[in-house]
């Protein structure tokens, strides 16, 4: 494994600016002048990680068809996309490396060793900077895309499950699924500057060691469209912290149903929805008083929810039940269930907010769902074994 | 023995002690150590935060040991089990029920051998297949989450107020069996308990003798009556600070519980497969 070079040495917040603005003049290029390149409108294209393949599917979402499939390395678990260095990336969580793919040719330009089961990945705001939760080793490695290094790499974390920049790209907050506080990292100095606690320890009553080893403290810190407030179930706690982002500060606790997953953000900021897998239900919280406005009947092992452009229609994706319930954000309530046999894992809307595609990980294929008429239009079949997730460019993307 | 706590005070009980202290809290966590003794205060009293600092710098795993060893034999500092990939996004879960099954004269059976994330769904649905009467065999039941095992005796008992009193160092704090859904609870209810059943275990037999008029079979429990508060430490450790004592008003938890009579040969041989 090649050495991470000290943070200060390569990463300051200058070089940042540098690479924001290169990346900028290459995204403005992009898009002013017909480059020559084989993909360039590549927000059409949906990609696909397959934990028992080892790949990436690429399916053309006008054709709804798999036209490539690029090998990467063992289990991999999300992909990530920078239109800005025109790279893909695959976290391959059973070897311990990442795979950066050119997005233009689809050809792996570099592999590299990170921590023990890198994860989950979040690219910062000017797409130049991967960063990677390295979740058996309680780390996170920051990522050069432009040139595909590893900066450094970040200690002092927890399990670290899903990552959020701030909107400068300055800071990093880190959910730590195996405690009760989110790490704020300096992404310039490449360290833990602040740990924000979200909940107060669990209360244990054993004579052994308890549920440890399915303990849930945080998946993510999910923010507000503005960036100014950050929301962070706690899943042992029952609660969602609000954390102003700016500050570093919980600001109010929000009680939740048991055992809740993650928020998820409506487009227009408006709303928080949180599954809650212990007793099978799904909070909706107003962002804007802070306070849940319904509670709603759920279903099993929900790791996944995604939500239309115009912010009216949840779909909860629940893996134990096969099925999505689908929820008129307006009404408050649940109108319907999409049957999706086959083990649902997590969704992506399309851009233009038409289509839903779900990956079917124990059908080996991806199910798409017409927005609109909230249907299954069709499956794609040949996408791989185990498809574990699902990513676009320029969509609003999650991972479970 | 490590000197951190700054004024030992009363015992809330025999078996460990707990320092009396401010009670403040200090600033927001600038590094995990903060972090780690803003936890720790809430349920020890003041830290010598100057001393910690002296022994241990910005290392957070010595500070955990510092801590622990200022608590105690009741205290833990224990390795944290890994979760897998598959265990977080609940591809693979423990199961909390064990054997679930019909016995003579419409009685169910239903083994809880721990309080797992799926235990309300599992139990509501083995409620739901019959039996107008439970047998809850509860004999290998070591404890764990305490919210969760409040949900459980909610789903048998309903909810109740001040059904749980928990006694922290300064403080007394008086927890309510939560509303719950629950479209079939038993008419009759005999728990069967041991050795073996410990700690939350042991407060949800209490509350459903006190509240469900459960029977009680057995032998005397095990007698653990008091909350761990779990901090985690780093990637790999957790510190595990006792809390609050537990009390359920009308039982006795201290020493075990004790029960209303022995399994009767019959049930016994019902239970055997």
């Amino acid at each position: 494994m090649s050495q991470p070079t000290r943070p200060h040495q390569l990463y300051s917040r200058r070089a940042s600016m540098a690479l924001g603005a290169f990346a900028l003049t290459a995204l403005v290029g992009a898009f002013a002048a017909p480059m020559a390149t084989a993909h360039d409108d590549a927000d059409k294209y949906l990609f696909v990680p397959n934990r028992g393949s080892g790949d990436i599917a690429v399916i053309d979402t006008t054709r709804d068809k798999v036209i490539a499939t690029v090998p990467v390395g063992q289990v991999p678990h999300q992909v990530a996309v920078s239109m800005a260095t025109r790279r893909i990336v695959a976290s391959n969580t059973a070897d311990n490396t990442i795979t950066i793919i050119d997005l233009d040719t689809w050809k792996p330009v570099a592999t590299l060793a990170l921590g023990v089961e890198p994860e989950h990945m979040q690219i910062n705001p000017d797409g130049t900077l991967l960063a990677v939760g390295n979740i058996g080793a309680g780390t996170v490695s920051l990522v050069s895309l432009a040139t595909a290094r590893e900066l450094t790499r970040v200690e002092g974390l927890i399990a670290p499950h899903n990552l959020t920049f701030s909107r400068d790209g300055g800071r990093l907050f880190v959910a730590n699924l195996g405690a009760d506080h989110v790490s704020v990292v300096d992404t310039a100095l490449g360290r833990v500057v602040d740990e924000v606690t979200v909940s107060e320890p669990t209360a244990l009553a054993a004579k052994g060691r308890g549920t440890d080893a399915e303990y849930q403290g945080i998946i993510n810190v999910t923010p507000t469209p503005d960036g100014r407030l950050g929301f962070a179930a706690h899943g042992e706690g029952n609660t969602l912290a609000v954390i102003d982002l700016e500050a570093g500060k919980k600001i109010k606790d929000v009680t939740l149903g048991e055992l809740p997953w993650r928020a998820y953000g409506t487009a227009d900021g408006r709303l928080m929805i949180v599954p809650n897998n212990g007793d099978r239900t799904v909070s909706i919280i107003e962002t804007e008083s802070q306070t849940v406005i319904a509670t709603l009947p759920g279903a099993a092992d929900m790791t996944g929810v995604n939500t239309d452009n115009d912010s009216t229609t949840a779909f909860v994706i629940s893996r134990g039940e096969d099925k999505a319930i689908v929820i008129d954000l307006t009404a408050l309530s649940v109108v319907g269930e999409i049957a999706l046999p086959g083990t649902p894992e997590t969704g992506v809307i399309t851009p233009d907010g038409k289509k839903l595609y779900v990956a079917l990980s124990a059908a080996n294929e991806v199910a798409v769902i017409d927005v609109a008429t909230r249907r299954v239009v069709r499956s794609i079949d040949g996408v791989g074994q185990g498809p574990w997730g699902a990513t676009m460019a320029n969509a609003r993307n999650y991972c479970h | 023995m490590a000197h951190v706590v700054k004024s030992k005070g009363l015992l809330l009980g025999a078996g460990f002690a707990l320092a009396l202290g401010s009670g403040v809290t200090g600033p927001a966590a600038a590094d995990s150590v903060d972090r780690l003794i803003a936890q720790a205060e809430t349920y020890m009293g003041q830290i010598d935060v100057a001393e910690l600092r002296q022994a241990c710098g910005g290392k957070v795993r010595c500070a955990a040991e510092r801590i622990a060893a200022s608590l105690g034999d009741a205290a833990r500092l224990e390795p944290t089990a890994q979760p897998t990939t598959d265990t977080i996004r609940w591809v693979e879960t423990t199961a909390s029920l064990g054997a679930v099954k019909d016995l003579p004269n419409q009685h169910r059976l239903i083994e809880l051998k721990r309080f797992g994330r799926k235990v309300e769904p599992d139990l509501r649905r083995a409620l739901e297949l019959g039996g107008a009467a439970v047998v809850l065999d509860l004999r290998g039941n070591a404890g764990g989450d305490f919210g969760r095992m409040l949900r459980v005796a909610s789903l048998l008992i309903g909810p109740r107020a001040g059904a749980v009193t928990l006694t922290h160092r300064n403080r007394q704090e008086h927890l309510d069996l939560p509303r719950v859904p629950s479209e079939t609870r038993p008419r009759r209810i005999s728990v069967l308990v041991g050795p073996g059943t410990a700690s939350s275990a042991e407060v949800l037999a209490a509350l459903l003798r006190r509240h469900a008029g459960a029977e009680i079979l057995g032998t005397r429990t095990a007698g653990k009556d008091y909350l761990l508060r779990v901090i985690p430490v780093d990637q790999t450790m957790r510190l595990l600070i006792p809390a609050e004592r537990i009390e359920v008003p009308g039982e006795t938890l201290a020493g075990g519980l004790r029960p209303d009579g022995p399994v009767s040969p019959g049930l016994l041989a019902a239970l055997s497969p």
